[in-house]
């Protein structure tokens, strides 16, 4: 048995052996480079652990084939280096990451080129320990490498870097000081500060704004004077340099450490001096750091500024949430002017604390509409469904423009089935404009059950009541209201009124299950009737042989004004089955409507549901009535969609032709291309020749 | 009281009633005229390629001054703003301007933070390209510095308050009347693709081996470069080729992520919050150009998903998939009568959809910095899981990566001297 078992271990050792990869370093370098790059994640991580096994003397191959831009081509050397820096990045893989620092530093030190010591420098941003920020802080004195090294110890977390930046802002010829002072910004560091103004004192502008920031950052008590006189000396306005936003964000820093007096004295200053934004800025400040003990500040400058500042100042006062706060506010109220008190309500309602609900209810009632409406929107904040009934009565209080607006979207906002049904029961008894608001939404929810109700208005004596019930009808139609549809088109010659009561015909009729019977009661209608000029629009929309041979009969015998309705019919007919009848105008030579009639048969072909090729031989039908180059431009751009063959070679003599070329190019490209993730139709040379041709033709693609 | 503070008072004494309606047609309830407050504001605009020559018309407001590295830009600017138009190399010189409400910033990305941060310092309101920054850490200090300084920010991407949502053919509105509702269930899952209406632009991908090549004289190469890393010039880094590039942008998802993504945020109630997870399926990335990515996965705290199918590979998939119901392209749903069912639930909370009414009023605009910071994280932690080749886990709370010190480095990416933010 023992034996068994030794033998099974040799044996499977031997096959381990047989199954190990024999390749050259070389080849096993060439071959990875060869699959560069790859095509999916799980291959990215199989040929990255090929490229760790295969130890610093094969990755240090690949990294010698890095060349400067220009030189050659080192696409897929690059391709392999940055993966595995990227690789490498994700948790773990310490050792490695240790190991590929060295290697890219040996890369740095091998080459005299600044753009592959750039390229490696870079790799080091994705690692970036201990060893990479110190040799990139070795280039902090290269003119041309100062930038990438510090974005080498910028991303890096060692937090060695600081005394490395501070011991670099003493070095008189450092070339990038702003970039090491941006830095030590972000670092906080406070150990630079006689750095700081060293360099705020004899550098030019970029650097004078990075020192700013710097010391702003810092919190350091010894360059609050110099702040401050750097935003006096621009009378704490906005200047290029940043003097006064450094000012602010260093009272910031200093709330940020616990010195909140120094922070309010500061805030203080800028608040009495600053410009608008810098006010609003200290105030923040005041309100991170002080939270409820801010509010008398907000209080106080609330009543100071503009609306613009007011505004900002609400948008603070949300950072001070609960009770108290709102109560502050809510004391507000009585002592200010009638704008104050509606953007007060507004603000309540923002804060959502109930306490302001009686303020804001009263509010909705008082004399002011400005403040009414206001009131509205703060009302459905705090309440929401809850508000329509006291929102129904607004409304029916106040039937002005208006309130009338602000009660609708507010209640629109709010208002389910349950509330709709609410909203009918008040109708009866509400004046005609709250009638009329009531309607707009009652319709909105689209339920037929209301059609009844609102129909009742469409025989008003008042105009716009009227206007409004007619309009509305259009969504509350079902087919069992034809009749009445039928009956007030037939009673109206007002033309808005017609245009309102088509498509609510339209919307009913379209509800008959059987499609050839939609348009029975209509035409029914027109025989018993006449009137023809209002339904040919709703047969239109309609469709069906019938209503067709009607619309055609229309236009053969009719007058002028009867043929332009009926024609008109034909080009908006529904679907394509009126390409024919287009086709024939077209062809008849008639002198109004031939030329429009060819358009309205292209669109309704190129629309239609037909097969590529039924499309191709209607679409080439009618190019004999071609005659302009508009004409030839609709087909043109119709056969984009028809994917065949014969379409591509109607489109090819169009590229060479000046004035139809971008079109051309447009369809052909529509053709040969495939839709992302389909297949492409066209592979032969013609077709891929036509391609290259119309690439060539289009105008570069603009994002929009 | 200064020249700005005046108009301001003008604008707010002369218009602020007619803030207030633009849901119901003004017929009907006969307000009174509309004076656009924009009229009144000014702004000035950095960065003018063809993305900011795009702003000079933005809102009506008038252009007062343009500043640009490239002096062929600041031509074609003035060209299209008016001659009286000041034109500015350095956008300090800009912000040094006191006539000045609103700063525009249409620089590529490397340089918003920076840029908005001073503008807030210097007082100006901003209106910012997206992705609102380059890094999660860039845009953590601009939330910081809107709020300290008191200031309006708004990121020029709209799709979460106004216009058709790409494959939608709505609004996001109605979408988020139905997640709100729970009528789809919880958690959700929101697939961002093709096939859902929201095809990925590859060809934002740089080129590899790049040539060094002579600056031309009208551009300030050094100054465009800025905060960047520097690298030897060549015509694909700039302009309309930059997104290609790390240093600058992160490429497809740079580019339209924040426009895709920003509103499925704000569908999902995710506003104050970003993922806990990212998974990745990508090739291999280089080390200076952006390239393609297969699929990207996030997940949320409770359970909820957005996934970026840059393949369209799940051909089936519906754009929002709950436990109770779908949402497809074109707002087809599993849900019976969804449009008559959106209809009747009540209306989000309404939102201040242009930027000037967000500056007289002093009320956050829709979308803000802090919400545009939170989907710009979105599409920053795609880059960087891209980047890196990793799936990674992110405390939505610290802003940090969890165990993965090379993710956490690319969150605040040292900058070049003297910038900094």
């Amino acid at each position: 048995m023992k034996r068994l078992l030794i033998f099974t271990l040799l044996l499977s050792s031997c096959l381990a052996t047989g199954a190990q990869d024999l390749r050259t370093l070389e080849s096993k370098v060439a071959d990875l480079l060869a699959a560069m790059p790859v095509h999916n994640t799980v291959e990215l991580d199989k040929r990255m652990q090929e490229m760790k096994a295969m130890g610093p003397a094969g990755r240090k191959m690949i990294t010698a084939m890095i060349i400067p831009p220009g030189g050659g081509d080192d696409t897929k050397a690059r391709f392999a280096v940055e993966s595995y820096s990227r690789y490498l990045s994700s948790y773990g893989h310490n050792i490695e990451k240790a190991q590929w620092e060295e290697e890219c530093i040996d890369a740095i030190h091998a080459s005299g080129y600044r753009m592959v010591r750039s390229f490696f420098l870079s790799q080091l941003k994705y690692t970036g320990s201990e060893r990479a920020v110190e040799f990139a802080s070795g280039f902090i004195t290269d003119k041309n490498l100062c930038r990438d090294a510090l974005a080498v110890i910028a991303a890096s977390d060692y937090p060695g870097k600081e005394e490395m930046l501070v011991a670099a802002l003493q070095i008189e010829s450092l070339p990038c000081p702003a970039a090491v002072l941006n830095e030590l910004a972000d670092l906080g560091s406070r150990d630079a500060v006689t750095g700081y103004l060293e360099w705020y004192t004899r550098g030019d502008e970029d650097v004078k704004k990075a020192a700013l920031n710097a010391m702003a950052e810092s919190a350091h008590p010894l360059v609050s004077d110099l702040l401050l006189s750097a935003a006096k000396e621009v009378d704490f306005k906005w200047d290029a340099g940043g003097a006064t936003a450094a000012l602010v964000q260093y009272a910031r820093n200093m709330g940020d450490k616990g010195a909140v007096e120094e922070m309010d004295e500061l805030c203080g200053i800028v608040i009495s001096n600053g410009e608008l934004q810098y006010r609003v800025a200290a105030l923040e400040a005041m309100v991170h750091y002080k939270g409820y003990g801010a509010i008398g500040y907000l209080l106080t400058e609330y009543g100071r500024g503009s609306r613009e500042y007011r505004h900002a100042i609400f948008e603070l006062s949300y950072d001070i949430p609960g009770k108290a706060a709102t109560r502050r506010w809510m004391e507000v109220y009585p002592r200010v002017n009638e704008i104050g008190k509606a953007e007060l309500i507004t603000m309540l309602g923002e804060r959502g604390d109930m306490i302001a609900l009686p303020l804001v209810k009263d509010a909705l009632f008082c004399p002011s509409q400005r403040i009414r409406t206001s009131s509205a929107q703060a009302l459905v904040k705090l309440q929401g469904r809850d508000a329509v009934p006291e929102l129904i009565d607004y409304i029916q209080s106040y039937e002005t423009a208006g309130d009338q607006e602000a009660g609708y979207r507010a209640l629109r906002t709010v208002t389910d089935s349950r509330r709709r049904d609410m909203i009918a029961r008040a109708l009866e008894g509400s004046g005609d404009m709250t009638k009329s608001t009531m309607i707009l939404l009652l319709s909105s929810g689209g339920n037929n059950k209301y059609f009844n109700t609102v129909y009742k208005y469409c025989s008003s004596d008042n105009d716009q009541l009227r206007r409004v019930a007619v309009s509305e009808l259009k969504r509350l139609a079902g087919p069992s209201n034809q009749d009445q549809l039928i009956s007030l088109m037939l009673e109206t010659d007002d033309a808005d009124e017609i245009k309102e009561l088509q498509p609510a015909l339209v919307e009913a009729a379209s509800m008959v299950s059987e499609k050839e019977n939609r348009a029975a009661e209509v035409l029914k209608a027109m025989a018993e009737h006449g009137q023809q000029e209002k339904f040919i629009p709703v047969l239109a929309k309609l469709g069906g042989k019938k209503a067709l041979n009607t619309v055609l009969k229309e236009f053969d015998k009719g007058d002028a004004e009867m043929r332009r309705i009926a024609f008109d019919g034909l080009t908006a007919w529904t679907d394509h089955s009126a390409s024919g009848a287009l086709y024939d105008i077209c062809a008849s030579g008639n002198k109004n409507y031939s030329d429009p009639a060819f358009f309205a048969y292209v669109e309704k072909v190129a629309g239609s549901p037909l097969n590529d090729k039924q499309r191709y031989e209607r679409l080439t039908k009618i190019m004999p009535y071609a005659f302009t180059p508009q004409h030839e431009e609709s087909i043109i751009r119709a056969m984009g969609s028809v994917r065949t063959e014969s379409a591509l070679m109607f489109l090819a003599p169009y590229l060479e032709n000046d004035e139809l070329k971008q079109v051309a190019a447009a369809s052909v490209i529509a053709i040969v291309l495939p839709e992302t993730g389909e297949k492409p139709v066209f592979t032969g040379t013609d077709a891929l020749k036509l391609l290259k041709k119309a690439e060539g033709i289009i105008e570069d693609p603009e994002s929009h | 009281m200064n020249k700005k503070t005046g108009r301001r008072d003008f604008i707010r004494k002369s218009a602020t009633a007619a803030f207030a309606f633009t849901i119901i047609p003004r017929h009907v309830f006969g307000g009174s005229g509309y004076t656009a407050p924009s009229d009144q504001l000014t702004k000035g605009i950095i960065g003018v390629g063809g993305m900011g020559r795009g702003h000079i018309p933005y809102e009506g407001t008038p252009v007062l001054a343009v500043c640009d590295v490239d002096s062929k830009h600041l031509e074609l600017a003035r060209s299209k703003a008016g001659k009286d138009v000041s034109a500015y190399s350095d956008f300090r010189e800009l912000l040094a301007r006191p006539d000045i409400d609103i700063v525009h910033i249409a620089t590529p990305p490397h340089w918003h933070g920076i840029m908005a941060k001073m503008a807030a310092e210097a007082g100006k309101d901003i209106w910012c390209e997206k992705p609102m920054t380059r890094t999660i850490g860039e845009g953590m200090e601009v939330v910081k510095a809107v709020k300290k300084y008191g200031r309006m920010f708004r990121l020029n991407t709209w799709f979460r308050f106004k216009d058709q949502f790409y494959g939608l053919g709505t609004t996001v509105k109605p979408l988020k009347k139905l997640i709100d509702s729970g009528v789809l269930g919880w958690p959700l899952k929101v697939t961002v693709s093709g096939v859902t209406g929201y095809n990925w632009k590859f060809y934002w991908s740089g080129e590899h081996n790049l040539e060094p090549m002579p600056v031309p004289a009208h551009l300030d190469y050094d100054f465009w470069l800025g905060p960047a890393p520097y690298k030897p010039y060549n015509p694909e880094r700039v302009h309309s080729k930059f997104r290609g590039y790390w240093d600058y942008d992160g490429g497809g998802l740079g580019d339209m992520g924040q426009h895709y993504l920003d509103p499925v945020q704000y569908m999902l109630g995710k506003d104050d919050t970003s993922p806990v997870r990212v998974e990745v399926d990508a090739p291999q990335q280089h080390y200076d150009a952006v390239g393609s990515w297969r699929r990207i996965e996030y997940t949320y705290a409770d359970g909820c998903k957005i996934v970026l199918d840059g393949e369209n590979a799940d051909k089936d998939a519906a754009y929002i998939e709950g436990p109770e119901g779908k949402i497809y392209k074109g707002f087809r749903s599993t849900i019976p009568d969804v449009h008559k069912l959106v209809d009747s639930l009540p209306e989000p909370e309404p939102q201040i959809a242009t930027f000037s009414e967000s500056v007289i009023s002093r009320k956050k605009f829709a979308l803000n910095e802090e919400n545009g910071h939170r989907s710009a994280t979105i599409v920053n932690l795609g880059v960087i899981a891209v980047r890196l080749g990793r799936n990674l886990d992110y405390d939505p709370v610290k802003q940090r990566f969890i165990d993965d010190d090379g993710a956490n480095r690319l969150l605040n990416q040292p900058m070049r001297g003297p910038w900094t933010i």
